[in-house]
């Protein structure tokens, strides 16, 4: 999937076709980074169908995206915290206590060898992360983002980005070491 | 002990700045490990996931199309021209009989004189410019270090030229005979119009500005597309394509086309009372207008036709901008001084800027 290639179709030729293969490509991963921050489906659906629309209405300026990816990501993630902060009265979420909330690795492969119990445990241990660290290391293992590109989406420091992924990583060992101890 | 190598490593590959051997010892140690292989997993389950047939972003992008509809955003394109090898009408065969009988007995007419198809070749060295009449009429501005080539045959069938350089064309109007110039990775057809191309081959982009009329360009490795450009507009492509020239005016084939990627933008350009800064140069001035000193340089050595030696690598994200209407390249130097950016020296043929 050439996606600056598509980048330039739209931008450049109008094309439709190529503007829809960008949508479907993108369009999972998108909705469920919005998911974690606004927690009701219609509204993760608005703002990603908002955030694609300034792709076509952009025309030209889209080839001067050089990630898309991390552009669409964080056009989501404003999105998102515009809409909690214009409906605070509704609901009082601070921004810094959002996870992913119950920790479903959609979208990946099944992981035959391992065993089902040890999948649960690992999700719990996920889910006991503090709130950052759960959306670093969902963003890592969904998404395919390095460090740089996590950082730009989540307006945080590299460094920043890699404490979080050490501290879930730590924790998934020690679950795995305690897991050998406890099984067979 | 073997954790904590692994956690560096798996740190190292995320943050970019993995050497091939720590990958390669990343993956040494995974194989060897299965609660490692596990772990790894946890952190890169693999297999981009590409379900572009996921029925549930399907759903989502019909709705979204229906929005996009009602808000009107899916403007008719143009439909692409499929252009078809031409093939000889019979009924056109008298008249291409009557060609060739005619220009046998001009060749006999004119003493054999030279007639050959073998085209021609006008050519700027650098430190000039020139201005030629097409044999069509149409008027051509050849700006330093620039050259056209076309077939003894122009403007008998049709209209085609190869352009290397910069030059400003002004085309003389004839529906019939479509006016196609090819430069670099593009190639613009032109429907009777005066406008500015700028493709030299060491320089990373190739740049149409169009005064007046309409031109159509059509990138050499996307033959189905075309780009319509109206007055006042600048096309700017990325020309990574290296494409070499054969004398005979053909352009070969990219080496690469799978890795060829082309970067456009279009800008606006102000066209307002004909001072169409893009080619000014064909009145004698040299332009630079908020270009970076690579095209500082580039221009600088094609205008006086020496070489640039930069020895100061902070210079390259400075922009420059000014006009130079006939002035020396002592003037040039000493001005672009002015701007406390930069000093230079100029020894023989060669300046050395820092």
């Amino acid at each position: 999937m050439d996606i600056l290639a598509l980048q330039q179709q739209v931008a450049i030729y109008r094309d439709e076709n190529a503007y829809k293969r960008l949508f479907l490509h993108f369009y999972k991963g998108l909705i469920r980074f919005a998911d974690t921050y606004v927690r009701q489906h219609e509204v993760a659906e608005e703002i990603v169908s908002d955030v694609m629309l300034k792709i076509w209405t952009m025309q030209e300026a889209l080839t001067g995206i050089r990630n898309l990816k991390v552009y669409l990501f964080k056009a989501v993630r404003n999105g998102a915290i515009n809409h909690l902060l214009r409906n605070r009265h509704y609901t009082t979420w601070d921004i810094d206590q959002l996870a992913p909330e119950a920790f479903v690795s959609a979208g990946t492969p099944e992981d035959e060898t391992i065993h089902r119990e040890l999948k649960h445990r690992f999700a719990e241990a996920v889910s006991q992360l503090p709130p950052k660290c759960q959306m670093v290391y969902k963003l890592i293992r969904e998404n395919s983002f390095t460090y740089r590109e996590v950082a730009a989406i989540l307006d945080i420091s590299e460094n920043t980005v890699d404490r979080h992924l050490s501290i879930a990583m730590q924790r998934l060992g020690a679950v795995l070491q305690t897991y050998r101890h406890t099984s067979r | 002990m073997k954790e904590e190598r692994f956690y560096h490593l798996v740190r190292r590959i995320l943050s970019g700045a993995a050497s091939t051997e720590e990958a390669a010892e990343l993956q040494q140690l995974i194989d060897a490990d299965e609660q490692l292989a596990i772990l790894y997993r946890q952190v890169f389950p693999g297999g981009e996931e590409e379900q572009d047939e996921d029925s549930e972003a399907l759903l989502a992008y019909s709705a979204h199309y229906a929005r996009m509809q009602i808000a009107g955003l899916f403007d008719p394109a143009p439909e692409a021209e499929v252009r078809r090898p031409r093939r000889v009408k019979m009924y056109l065969l008298p008249a291409a009989a009557c060609l060739l009988v005619m220009a046998l007995a001009g060749a006999w007419w004119f003493g054999l004189r030279d007639h050959s198809l073998a085209g021609r070749e006008i050519k700027t060295p650098k430190g000039s410019r020139s201005h030629v009449v097409l044999p069509d009429g149409s008027e051509v501005w050849l700006n330093a270090n620039s050259s056209i080539t076309y077939k003894g045959d122009f403007n008998r069938t049709g209209r085609e030229l190869t352009l290397t350089g910069e030059a400003y064309f002004k085309v003389a109007k004839n529906a019939d005979k479509p006016f196609i110039i090819q430069a670099g990775a593009l190639q613009v057809k032109v429907l009777g119009t005066a406008f500015n191309i700028r493709s030299y081959a060491d320089e990373p982009d190739i740049e149409t500005t169009l005064e007046s009329g309409s031109v159509e360009i059509t990138l050499n490795d996307q033959p189905g597309n075309t780009i319509q450009l109206k007055p006042g507009q600048k096309l700017r492509v990325d020309n990574s394509l290296h494409t070499a020239y054969a004398n005979d005016s053909t352009v070969s084939e990219p080496a690469d086309p799978a890795g060829a990627m082309l970067l456009l933008s279009k800008m606006k350009v102000d066209t307002a009372g004909n001072a169409m800064t893009d080619a000014a140069w064909k009145e004698g001035k040299l332009v630079f207008d908020g270009d970076d000193f690579q095209r500082v340089a580039s221009k600088i050595e094609k205008w006086y036709n020496v070489t640039v030696v930069a020895e100061n690598s902070l210079l390259q994200s400075s922009r420059f901008t000014g006009i130079f209407d006939n002035k020396s390249l002592e003037t040039v130097l000493s001005t672009l001084r002015e701007t406390g950016k930069l000093a230079y020296r100029v020894e023989h043929d060669t300046v050395y800027i820092r």
